[in-house]
Formats: C-alpha cells, structure tokens, sequence
C-alpha cells in the first residue's frame, strides 16, 4: 500500500467514524484493493458502502444495497458523466448520507 | 357464505344508486359509505361508544376537492377525539400532490394535510403505556392529521399547547418536526456556520428551528428577496438571493437545502466549504437529478436525505417508539413558541374549508405561500355532531338543493312610488307596443294614458284592452299635460325621427329595443334627450326576471369571479308570414324584411336582451367583435355568429339563428375564474366559492318561481327612479353600449374583419 493509498485509507476513516457498523467495499476501482486490506468482510446488510469506481451503476448500487440511514463514501475516480439519480427515493426516503472523499494526493504526487 | 351475502347487498345497493342517476364512481363510493356505516354501527355497540360525525377535505378526483361527511366512534382507550380549528397547509407537498408531480402522486380519493390544532372533546381511557394527561376542553397541537373538522387519534399524536403558546402557530407542528429533524441530520450545529436555501415554509421554519440551537452565523438564500425582511427580521445575519456571488464566499459548515430543486442542490455545494455538511430537507420531485460527484470528491462533502421517515427508522433503531420521539419534538416546538419563538409570519391566510378547491389552484398557481384551513368558518353543526345509530348512513356527495330567488330589485324610492304615477303614451300598438301597454296598467306608480298607432284599429284595439284612450294622431302623445313619458314601439327606422318630436316636447322617452336603427341613429337620440333635459331608456325587461335577478346577485357575492367567457345560443322558427306582420299578424307591415327600416336580422331584432344581460349581470364593456352571417333575405342576416372580447379580457360567443327547425331552446352561460352561471333553459349556478346557498363544487339550481311580470316592473322602476329625479335603470349609455356592439358586428360580418366596439369612454 503506497502512501497515496494510506492517506485515502484514512480519509475514509475519518469520514465515517469511529463505530460505522458493517463496512462494505464495493466495486472493482483502482483503489478496491488498498481499500479492502483496511475493510475486509462482505456484510448483507452494510451500514456502510465504500464505492471505488465511480461510474454511475456502482453509485445506484452502492445506494440500494446500504442500509436505512447508512453511508456511501464516493471513494472512486470521478466520472465523466456525473450519475443521474432519483433522489427522492435513493437517498431522502431513507435517510441515506453520501460522502466525497478525494482519491487524489493533496500533495500533487 | 356472509361475505358473498354482504357483496351481493354492496352490489344491488350499487345497482340502485346508478338507478337514481348516481354515475359509476358514486355509486361505489356510496357503497363503501354504507358500508362503514354498518361497520361503524357494529363498533359503537359493541364497544358502547358513540358516533361522532364531521367534514373532511377530500381530493375526489384530479383538480377537484371538497367538503365531505365522516363518521368517527369517540375516543377509545388510548386515544383523544379533537374538534381541530385550524389544520396547517405544507404548500410544497401539497401542491406537489395537486398537481400530480413525480413522488407525490398519491391514490384518489385522498386527504391533504399534516398537522392542525383545536380542542379536546372526548377522552378515552388511560392506556398503560400513555397515561392520558388530557382532558375535554384542553387546547392541543394534534400530528399526523389531515384536514379534516374532527379527528380521534391516539393520546400520543395530541401534544398539549402549553400557555403563551400560539394557537395557529402550533398548527404548524408537523411541519416544525420536518424542519427541527433536518436541523438534526446535521449533527450539531451550536456554533457553526449556517445556510438555508429556500425560504418557503419548511425553509423559514428550518431557519427559525436552527437558531434555537445557537449557531454562530446563519445565511438565508432565496431564489427571489421577496422573504429578505423576514428572514432577517427572524434573526437572520445575511439574505442573498441565488444568483449572488456572495453565495460562493459564504463557506458554510453546514447547508440545509429546503427546496428539493436541482438548482438549489447546486447553489448548496457552492455554499459549502470543504468538509461541509449539505442536509437535503427539501423533497426533490421530477426527473433525475444529477449528483455533483466531482464536488463532493474535491470538497470532502457529506450530503445527507432527511425525510421525516428516517426520523421514524432512526427512533425504532434505538428502541424509542415512533411516537413518543414525534411527541418529544412537538413539545419541544410547542414550548420554543410559549418561550417566544415567532413564526406567526408563517400562518399565512386562512382558507374556508369549503373553497379548498380554489385554494389549491391558488396554491398552484404560486399565489400562495403559507396557509391555513380555518375550520370555525364552518357553522358547528358541520364541525361536530354525534349521531344516533339508527340515523341513515352520510353519502359522500352534497344533499340536492336548489338556490332561492333573491327577490325583486327594490323599488328606487318607495315613497315616490305612492306620489309619482307618471303618465305613459305609448306609440305603436303592434305586439311589442301592445305588452308594453298592459305592462304600463299593471305596474305601481304607472298610469296609461292613451295608446297611439297610425292605424286605429291597432288603437282602438289596444285602447279598448287597456281601458285606456286612443287615437291615430302622434300629436296627442306629446301633450304635456296629460302625459309624462312616451313609449315608442315602432319600426327601428323611427325611433329617431319619433324620438327628438318627443324630447323636444319636454317628455321622457323610453324606446323599445333597440335603441335605433344603426349607431349614428342612436347617437342622435342620446343626444337630443340630454339636450332637451329628459330621461331616456330602452326597454330591456329581461333584467328583472326572477333567474337574472338571483344571477346578480350570485355574481357580486363572487360566485364565478372575474368573468372569463360566455356563451349564448338563440334559435327562433320564424315562419314565412313574420316578415309581413310578426308572430301574430296584428301589424300588417314587412318593415322587418328592408335593411334600412330594421337595422339588420336576428341579431339586432332578438339578441340585443342578451347582450344587455351580460353587461347587467358582470359589468362588462365589450372590446371587439368579429362575426360571421347568412342572409336569407337581402340585408337581412338569417343567421350570426359573433366573436365577442370584454375590455376586461372575456371572450365570448353569441350564436343566433331565425330558421332553426323544431327551435331548440336557448340556452346562456357566463362563466369566470370561480364558477359558472347558465341562465337557460333552467338557471343553475356552479361555484368553487362558499356563496349563501350554494355548496362549493356542485351545481344548484334555482328554485323555480312564479312568473315575474317583467315588464310591469320595468315600467313601474322607470316611473320610481325618474320620478325622484335619479337616471333609469337602463340608462342612454347602456342602451347605446347594445347598439354600438351590434355595429360592430354588422361591420365585422360585411368585411370579414374583427371591429373594435365604439365606446365613448374609450374615444374620449
């Protein structure tokens, strides 16, 4: 895991708490695998999703599988064309939180 | 083998109602009504409770709401029955709803709303989990009701309002709860830095929750300033509208986006600083909406839904009850307002519960920001009664009715009436001259003279049927001595050259319509009367008929609004022999046949009462006409269709036609914003305003009367109003507004083109 990868690691960390419940890494993105060391386990019912590819599919997915009032951590390439969602039902309804967290290096590297 | 008894006797009860003319869905409904009766009846026994019944506002079908009955047991163990007063309207869900938007497009027959307060009526027993703390009388904030005149709910839902409380303010309550939730999903806000984008309802009361909880800075932004001084007379430190630059400076720790808009999601992350909180309290309805990805990402954004029924998922979670959080929240509300907490700007006005129906259009037109139903507008007896088990079952539709005459215009002076018995002559003994000759006997106030006609017998037989003098000299209808006014009921190409041998004699005029042959003629006439210093009217007797009487009234009590069309259609069979002596044939004469003695066809000789109906009954002046027509005799059109705008922008049609076989009735609508009026065949009035009479969304009929002798009235209001010195009823100008529309449709049909009606307000 280079340094890159560990800042991200920690960034997600810091964004989803202390006690976040089952833990989800979902989707094949470049960062799925550092990701994965730091959260092993493939819950049914994740209280938080960690989506790593950035395309608009992985997004809805990560949306419909957390749980009632749980996380999904945007933590993939940002995508070309931004997903388009039905928020209303994907996200207010169930309370459901999105968080970004940048996969580049802060420091350029 | 019950349960097929029970359907059978549904159906044939179905049956039976569509054999009263019930439609389809009524007759379901009223099945189901009956149903709940029964079922209602079968609980009041068995639990020996009583049946309370009320009104609710129910949504019956696309764009339509109305007043409904209910039935209701009493309260039972654990439960409070309310009389509300007031239920808040939420003006983005609800008017999402009405117009059917994506998300809130819920199954009709439905019932709106939220939250409401009013009075404890009834208290049932102490559950062991809700010790009952109220009592009859009490004041509560009641949750999860919908409008609607009465409730019986669990003692949960009914928060008592505590003192110095704001009744209608407390009304809110549900609303109050969304908006403290989303202050919630954001996790602390003591201290921070605050947006809230949207100043609607649920963003003021957002904004207004939020500085209960001591944040550093709070920024209101709107898509408009029309909520600035609110928001910042609320305690808002900055208002800025969207489009404001500012907006990306703001570096907000936390945004509350109360809208749902796409737009205002974006204005939200430019609000943002990085590692911000953006809560979406508003509901976002419509297509897809775009997540800003790349923003989040580089921000570190979180972006959390707060729909009220995460706070029911999130309490459960816990091991709280759903109920017990909504009533903690409530009360919270309910004691922020008893400590001072004002929202009394986000009452907004109250609505009758009757008009619901106009209320929503408004709603969906933009009109209306914050609201209310007021439920004390309803007299009690449609509020709250308790009704026997053995009373018939309350059908979801209005009880027949129809709408009593509103009486004959008074007289002008009364005491005039006994002392002015003014003096008629009237010339012309034809059968127009001949009604209005009887009419003059039978009025108040009114004496007959002599009848005059170049022919004697048509004198003498006028004469002898009114008691009254004759003779064949127009002289001795201009004797001053003997007579006061001069009726001229005589071909339209003499009533000018009649009209100015009658004014110059110092005598009044009334002149049977129309006023003329053409406008130049009319002109002539107006002006010699106001020369010669005397009353002028044309006689439009119409205007006093029971149904045009009632129509007038429904009109200036606001019954159909601001007038935005109207429709008359008129058929007549007149036979060959009309043209050479009228329907009866008294008059020998084919004046009616030449342009130049009649002034036009079916237009001018029959529909110029019409015309003058409308103008009496709305106050409309006609803009322009634009007509179509057939001649069957040359000059003389047979049939007209005119195209008709008001100056207050009505547009209306008048359709005519002399040679219709088997003469189908007339029939004469006006309509407007509100409601519509239809005079013939049977006058009836539909209105979405609570109007005397009326129930708001269906038609009532008028009450059908005794004939009203029209023309006695007419002659003996005239001799009233002009023997006290006041201008006629029917004045020159409104006997001039008739000629000069039908100018201007005899104008537009010969060229084809659509004519302005000449008005001397317009020209001057």
């Amino acid at each position: 895991m280079n340094d890159r990868e560990r800042a991200l690691g920690e960034r997600v960390v810091a964004a989803i708490g202390d006690e976040p419940g089952a833990v989800l890494v979902a989707g094949d993105g470049p960062d799925a695998t550092s990701l994965r060391a730091r959260f092993p386990g493939t819950p049914a019912e994740p209280n938080v999703v960690i989506e790593t590819t950035g395309r608009a599919a992985g997004v809805q997915a990560a949306l419909e599988t957390v749980a009632s009032l749980g996380i999904v951590v945007l933590a993939g390439p940002v995508p070309d064309d931004p997903p388009m969602l039905d928020l209303y039902r994907d996200l207010h309804v169930r309370g459901l939180t999105i968080i970004g967290v940048s996969t580049v290096d802060p420091s350029g590297d | 083998m019950r349960d097929r008894a029970v359907a059978r006797a549904g159906l044939a009860l179905e049956s039976l109602l569509r054999r009263r003319g019930h439609s389809a869905a009524e007759s379901v409904r009223g099945r189901e009504a009956t149903r709940d009766w029964v079922g209602t009846r079968i609980s009041a026994v068995r639990d020996r409770s009583t049946i309370l019944a009320g009104n609710h506002l129910v949504v019956h079908r696309v764009g339509s709401a109305r007043l409904e009955p209910f039935e209701r047991l009493a309260a039972g163990p654990g439960e409070v029955t309310i009389r509300l007063d007031q239920t808040a309207i939420s003006p983005g869900t609800e008017r999402a709803q009405w117009l059917r938007l994506p998300d809130a497009r819920v199954d009709l027959p439905h019932v709106p709303g939220f939250s409401g307060v009013g009075r404890v009526v009834d208290v049932g027993a102490s559950s062991e989990r809700t010790p009952s703390s109220h009592a009859a009388g009490d004041a509560v904030a009641v949750l999860r009701v919908p409008h609607t005149s009465l409730v019986t709910t669990p003692q949960a839902w009914a928060v008592p309002l505590p003192a110095g409380a704001d009744a209608r303010s407390a009304a809110l309550v549900y609303l109050a709860t969304i908006a403290a939730w989303g202050v919630e999903r954001a996790g602390g806000i003591e201290g921070q830095r605050v947006t809230i984008i949207g100043a609607g309802t649920i963003g003021a009361l957002a904004h207004r929750m939020a500085l209960l909880e001591s944040p550093a800075h709070t920024t209101v932004v709107a898509s408009s300033d029309r909520a600035a001084p609110t928001s910042l007379g609320a305690g808002a430190d900055r208002f800025l509208t969207a489009e404001d630059v500012d907006v990306d400076a703001l570096a907000a720790d936390v945004v509350i986006e109360a809208t749902g808009t796409a737009a205002a999601l974006r204005t939200a992350v430019r609000a943002a600083r990085t590692g911000a909180t953006i809560v979406q309290l508003g509901s976002p309805r419509g297509p897809l909406a775009e997540v800003p990805v790349e923003e989040l990402q580089r921000a570190n954004l979180r972006f959390v839904g707060a729909h009220i029924s995460a706070m029911v998922t999130a309490a459960r979670r816990r091991g709280a009850e759903a109920d017990d959080v909504f009533h903690e929240v409530a009360s919270r509300y309910l004691r922020a307002l008893a400590a001072g907490l004002d929202v009394r700007d986000l009452v907004g006005e109250a609505f009758d519960p009757r008009e619901a129906t106009l209320t929503y259009r408004r709603l969906a037109d933009g009109q209306v920001r914050h609201g209310h139903f007021d439920w004390t507008l309803l007299p009690d007896d449609q509020r709250m009664t308790r009704r026997s088990v053995t009373r018939r079952p309350l059908m979801p539709w209005p009880p027949e009715q129809t709408l009593e005459p509103a009486g004959e215009p008074a007289p002008a002076n009364p005491a005039a009436s006994a002392a002015s018995g003014m003096r008629f002559a009237v010339v012309g003994c034809g059968d127009i001259g001949l009604s209005n000759a009887r009419a003059i006997v039978d009025a108040d106030g009114c004496h007959l003279a002599r009848c005059i006609d170049v022919d004697p017998s048509l004198a003498e037989a006028a004469g002898r049927a009114c008691g009254t003098d004759w003779s064949a000299d127009i002289e001795d209808a201009l004797d001053a001595d003997s007579v006061d006014a001069v009726v001229l009921a005589v071909p339209h190409h003499l009533h000018e050259p009649l009209a100015r041998h009658v004014v110059a004699a110092g005598l009044h005029l009334v002149v049977e319509k129309p006023l003329a042959v053409d406008l130049e003629a009319a002109t002539a006439i107006v002006e010699a009367a106001d020369r010669a210093g005397v009353a002028l009217t044309t006689c439009f007797p119409y205007r006093y008929e029971a149904d045009v009487v009632t129509a007038r009234r429904l009109v200036r009590d606001g019954a159909i609004g601001p007038l935005r069309g109207f429709s008359i259609v008129f058929h007549a069979d007149k036979p060959a022999a009309y043209w050479r002596g009228g329907f009866t044939g008294r008059s020998s004469s084919d004046w009616r046949m030449r342009r130049e003695q009649a002034g036009g066809g079916v237009l001018i000789m029959n529909l110029t009462h019409h015309l003058d109906v409308v103008r009496h009954l709305t106050g409309a002046e006609f803009a322009t006409a634009n007509a179509v027509s057939a001649e069957a005799i040359p000059g003389i059109e047979d049939r007209i269709t005119v195209g008709l705008t008001t100056t207050g922008g009505a547009v209306g049609t008048v359709a005519a036609s002399a040679s219709t076989p088997g003469s189908p009735p007339e029939r004469f609508e006006i309509w407007g914003d509100h409601g519509t009026i239809r005079l013939t065949p049977e006058g009836a009035v539909y209105t979405e305003r609570h109007v005397d009479g009326t129930t708001p969304g269906t038609w009532t009929a008028f009450a059908a009367t005794e004939r009203v002798r029209e023309r006695a009235v007419f002659f003996g209001r005239f001799a009233r109003r002009v023997g006290a010195g006041a201008e006629p009823d029917v004045s020159a100008a409104d006997g001039m507004a008739v000629q000069a529309v039908v100018d201007a449709a005899y104008r537009s049909a010969q060229t084809g083109e659509r004519v302005t009606v000449e008005s001397k307000e317009r020209d001057t």
